[in-house]
């Protein structure tokens, strides 16, 4: 990480929580990531370029959503990109608010580009999407808002539906309706079985799609210390395999992921595009589960060991609470490394040598770390990472320099294996 | 504007009120490494090595400002403090360093040399007849500074603590201190800015027909209005002139020639306060007019000039300054200590304003000062005034006190033939070159104006206001100019880039601090508190290495010290792969995307470069 230098960073006004940050990725350009506090304000932090000089320009806007009320606190948001070619940004945020008279108010409000109003050209911006709003009250307070895809959907056309767990010990599914175009919840059963009948908590939610998105690892995590991973067969709707794992203290995320990512080949190099992990038949899945006092555990190639060969990260039991987690290849080696984010202020960060995790390095923020995403903000292929901590956002960019050499040895490899066919 | 956040830092608890100018880093022991030292109103002097305080001295008085330098000129520094009610305090490590300063440590027992012009305070005439007095007087220090002696001979291990080798009375009010060679005779001069409007110089001397080691008067200049800071600047001759920041972003520059300075030369008797007064210029600066006239400034000189010199490269701000013409800047040179000089002479860069034309600004400016000075010259009973000892009789009738290298009062040490605590000039003979400390930037820039001559152009120099415009100057013209919703209260400089250029930081009131560099790049950076005192420099966190540090002493009686205060660069620059890809290679990538448009390329160049750092494919 200590390539990795401070690119910007800007203050919240409020603090946020483990779920008030989201990237919402481009299909044409950079990506964003959104960012919400406590006290209602919400910010997109993107990158401007100038094309003729290289410089970046970081760009930080309050965004105003329409139907977040007076008082109103924001507990998670949760983006996705309806398009694959363009940017069609569905953006939910859940709310809560307190009346007068001592009720307490929570939606599930979803923004999205009116269909069929006739403004729905490509430039859509994420400010008209924030002007339209469509409510779901709830009955109970919200935690983790998750997306998924279902490939089961209606025309057997993928569709998207938000999960959310709740404070009623369940997760639930919400769904657009196709006549009227609202969102209403609607039952698990048909859809996500393993889902069902949690009584837990879920503090958070992460499902993985592979082999042509016929079979789904789904995996929840608990504030009770509770852990789930079921391997569904999505086609019939049919659970494989149920591991329940029980912590004594809260988890606080869990990630299921490859040791390795594939990134789909560029299309002008003969490339197909759509080659991406979810293609794989059996690949060797790991499932994440990070402990918020013990230390987080690496269960290691699931569908091939089921739970049973379990890796400790060691050292994150030592320092404070472990807030979040990320899964990236941030020394771009072709193999993830984890990144543990804790209450003490810091990052740790693991990889994997000979099937061990081995602590790396740390480095030290201003205030716990609550969140992070490693996405490429800036729109030049090079990933950035976004840190939420209790007081602001960081932004932290690979030295350029030393990326262009690496990009410059790894192309003269592939014009030499390219020459070879 | 990009902003960062530092994550590492020191934290001290320091009580009592530190002044604007009462911390400073610097080798105060001579072992190579900076330390902080930090003075109180409460006349406590903290001085911190590595994470701990590593020497804490009291009973000194108002300590309003303190710096350190080779203030003896012998090539090793010496903290000087100075405090507001009145007093000097010198302080030296005996460290043994070189043979003839092991001596130090031996003798180290002498008592503390008081020396007082307190007696011309009741206007004793000089002659035979104040020795007396002054000695009277300088006993009755003597006994009243007992405590302190105490101190000092606790203190006397051969860890090379501080112990103050001298304390002399000077005029009350000092704000600010600046060590520099302002005269180019190759010794180091004490400036004090005073609330007073003054501005005064000092020099060590230990020369014995004068019978005495103690600071001299030098001169004394008055000013128009309230002192801001005093800072050194070279013109592009190599003349060093002192900065003096006035009120609404302007400022007076002083030129002393080393004729006028000279103390112990009965020749330059002929010095006339006239052609002193010539000597000094107030610059209004072409958009001081603008500005609110009473808003405080603070002013920078001698800035390491970058590089590159400054093009409005951003295209957004462009049209303020039009550049007349850009000469190739693509000579190379092999001397690093020209380069900055050698690149004002190669490309002759001119900046025109669009609102004042450099002529016309200089005539008016030409009008003004004359308006200035015969403003003063009804104000005062004399115009800015310039004393040597043959000028004026020797007391200032202003404040009382004694200028002038002439008249010596106080006889401060009767033993005069006894070993000197501190080594003399001559001791030390021409070792000047091993002074390794960080304020001798002076002799450098000495060195690099001597070596290129004829070169036209100074170093850049920094102004900022409190109402938040940081301004960058060379030779008189601005040539950029922004404006902050910040009150700044301080400025500094600091090379935060590590290319040897320095970079302008700037810190307001609320903690909001901005790292500019000389091409109007900024960065800000957010201290979470109100700040009282403000400064940066190079400390040494482990002994043996030193990084840039921010230090900020709130109003919580805390100390903050940033250190590793590095950015790689000022600016965010995105990837750019067709850099490092030779002519063939980037054939090849046109081949790829010569059907698209240029977002399409840029689209493609991205899939491309995300694809081969984060595939295993070409591993």
């Amino acid at each position: 990480m200590d390539n990795l230098t401070d690119a910007h960073w800007f203050p919240l006004t409020s603090q946020g929580n483990i779920y008030s940050m989201t990237k919402l990725c481009s299909a044409i350009g950079s990506d964003k990531i959104l960012v919400a506090s406590l006290k209602r304000k919400i910010y997109s932090c993107e990158y401007n370029r100038t094309p003729k000089y290289r410089h970046l320009r970081p760009l930080v806007k309050e965004l105003l959503f329409t139907y977040i009320p007076n008082g109103a606190e924001i507990i998670s948001i949760d983006a996705y990109n309806k398009s694959e070619k363009g940017d069609e940004f569905v953006i939910g945020i859940t709310i809560m608010k307190t009346s007068n008279d001592a009720t307490v108010e929570r939606y599930l409000n979803i923004y999205t580009e009116g269909e069929g109003d006739g403004e729905c050209d490509e430039n859509s911006t994420i400010e008209t999407v924030a002007q339209n709003c469509l409510m779901v009250e709830l009955s109970y307070t919200p935690y983790h808002l998750y997306h998924t895809t279902m490939p089961s959907g209606r025309h057997s056309v993928r569709e998207v539906v938000w999960l959310l767990s709740g404070s009623d010990y369940n997760i639930h599914m919400i769904r657009e309706d196709e006549g009227s175009h609202d969102y209403a919840e609607s039952s698990l059963e048909k859809h996500f079985p393993e889902l069902e009948n949690l009584e837990a908590i879920a503090t958070w939610i992460d499902i993985y799609y592979y082999n042509n998105q016929t079979r789904r690892v789904t995996a929840v995590g608990c504030e009770c210390g509770l852990v789930k991973v079921s391997l569904v067969d999505v086609e019939n709707i049919n659970i494989i395999k149920n591991w329940t794992l029980r912590y004594d203290k809260p988890v606080s995320s869990v990630r299921i992921f490859c040791n390795e990512n594939v990134v789909p080949k560029p299309k002008f190099l003969g490339g197909d595009e759509t080659d991406t992990d979810e293609r794989h038949e059996e690949p060797a899945l790991n499932v994440l589960v990070v402990n918020t006092v013990h230390a987080s555990v690496v269960f290691m190639d699931i569908l091939y060991n089921d739970m049973e060969k379990d890796v400790k990260l060691a050292g994150s039991d030592s320092s404070d609470c472990v807030l979040c987690s990320c899964i990236a290849d941030i020394n771009m080696d072709g193999k993830n490394e984890i990144l543990l984010g804790t209450y003490n202020q810091e990052i740790l960060v693991y990889t994997l040598v000979d099937d061990a995790w081995e602590f790396k390095e740390r480095r030290l923020f201003d205030a716990p770390i609550h969140s992070m995403a490693y996405l490429d903000l800036t729109g030049d292929g090079m990933k950035e990472l976004a840190v939420l901590t209790q007081r602001g956002v960081h932004v932290l960019q690979h030295d350029p320099g030393e990326v262009e050499k690496t990009v410059m040895q790894r192309f003269r490899k592939y014009l030499a294996l390219r020459s070879l066919t | 504007m990009r902003a960062v956040s530092f994550v590492k830092r020191l934290q001290w608890d320091v009580p009592g009120t530190i002044f604007r100018h009462g911390m400073t880093l610097g080798d105060v022991d001579n072992d190579g490494d900076n330390e902080l030292v930090v003075g109180t109103a409460e006349g406590e002097l903290y001085i911190f090595k590595g994470s701990d305080l590593w020497q804490k001295i009291t009973g000194l008085g108002l300590i309003t400002c303190l710096t350190v330098g080779d203030i003896f000129n012998y090539g090793r520094n010496a903290l000087v403090v100075i405090c507001g009610d009145g007093w000097v305090h010198i302080f030296y490590s005996p460290r043994p360093v070189n043979p003839t300063a092991t001596s130090l440590g031996s003798v180290g027992h002498l008592p503390v040399i008081r020396e007082s012009t307190l007696g011309d305070q009741f206007g004793v005439p000089t002659g035979p007849t104040s020795v007396d007095v002054a000695t009277g007087m300088s006993s009755m220090m003597h006994s009243s500074g007992s405590d302190q002696m105490d101190n000092n001979v606790e203190s006397n291990e051969p860890s090379g603590k501080m112990q103050c080798v001298h304390v002399q009375r000077i005029p009350t009010n000092t704000k600010v201190v600046l060590l520099a060679d302002v005269d180019k005779d190759g010794a180091v001069e004490m400036i004090l800015g005073l609330t007073d409007r003054v501005v005064r110089s000092y020099r060590w001397s230990s020369s014995a027909e004068l019978g005495s080691r103690r600071l001299i008067g030098l001169n004394k200049w008055e000013c128009a209005d309230q002192i801001g800071t005093v800072t050194l600047q070279h013109t592009g001759d190599g003349t060093p002139t002192l900065l003096v920041a006035q009120p609404g972003g302007t400022f007076m520059r002083i030129k002393c020639s080393p004729e006028d300075c000279n103390f112990d030369d009965p020749d330059s008797s002929e010095t006339n306060s006239e052609v002193a007064a010539s000597c000094v210029d107030y610059e209004t600066l072409g958009i001081s007019r603008m500005r609110n006239p009473n808003i405080s400034t603070e002013i920078l000189g001698d800035l390491e000039p970058g590089k590159q010199e400054f093009v409005s490269a951003l295209d957004t701000e462009v049209p303020k300054y039009l550049a007349k013409s850009v000469s190739n800047k693509q000579n190379t040179f092999s001397d690093d200590s020209q380069l900055g000089m050698n690149i004002f002479k190669a490309s002759s860069l001119e900046f025109k304003r669009n609102y004042s034309q450099p002529e016309m600004r200089k005539a008016s400016l030409d009008a003004v000062d004359t308006i200035r000075r015969r403003e003063i010259n009804t104000q005062h009973n004399e115009a800015v005034r310039f004393h040597t000892r043959h000028g004026t009789p020797g007391i200032d009738t202003i404040d009382g006190n004694f200028i002038g290298g002439n008249v010596v009062l106080g006889e401060f040490d009767m033993r005069t033939d006894k070993k000197p605590l501190l080594p003399t000039q001559k001791d030390f003979s021409p070792s000047l070159d091993n002074n390794k400390d960080n304020n001798n930037r002076s002799e450098t820039d000495d060195k690099n104006s001597q070596n290129s001559v004829g070169a036209k152009k100074g170093k850049p120099y920094a102004l900022a206001t409190l109402d938040g415009t940081i301004m960058l100057v060379q030779d008189e013209v601005i040539l950029w100019a922004m404006q902050v919703d910040h009150q700044i209260f301080a400025l500094c400089r600091l090379d935060v880039t590590g290319d040897g250029t320095d970079e302008i930081v700037a810190c307001a009131w609320d903690g909001q601090t901005y790292i500019l560099d000389q091409q109007k790049n900024s960065v800000r950076f957010q201290f979470e508190e109100p700040v009282r005192a403000f400064c940066t420099g190079k400390y040494s966190v482990a002994s043996g290495s030193s990084s840039p540090c921010l230090v900020y002493n709130t109003f919580q009686n805390k100390i903050f010290l940033y250190h590793d205060v590095i950015l790689p660069s000022m600016m965010v620059t995105s990837l750019d792969p067709l850099d490092t890809l030779d002519d063939k290679e980037k054939r090849i990538l046109e081949e790829w995307f010569s059907k698209d448009s240029e977002t399409g390329k840029q689209h493609k160049l991205q899939l491309l470069t995300e694809w081969l750092l984060y595939s295993n494919d070409c591993l």
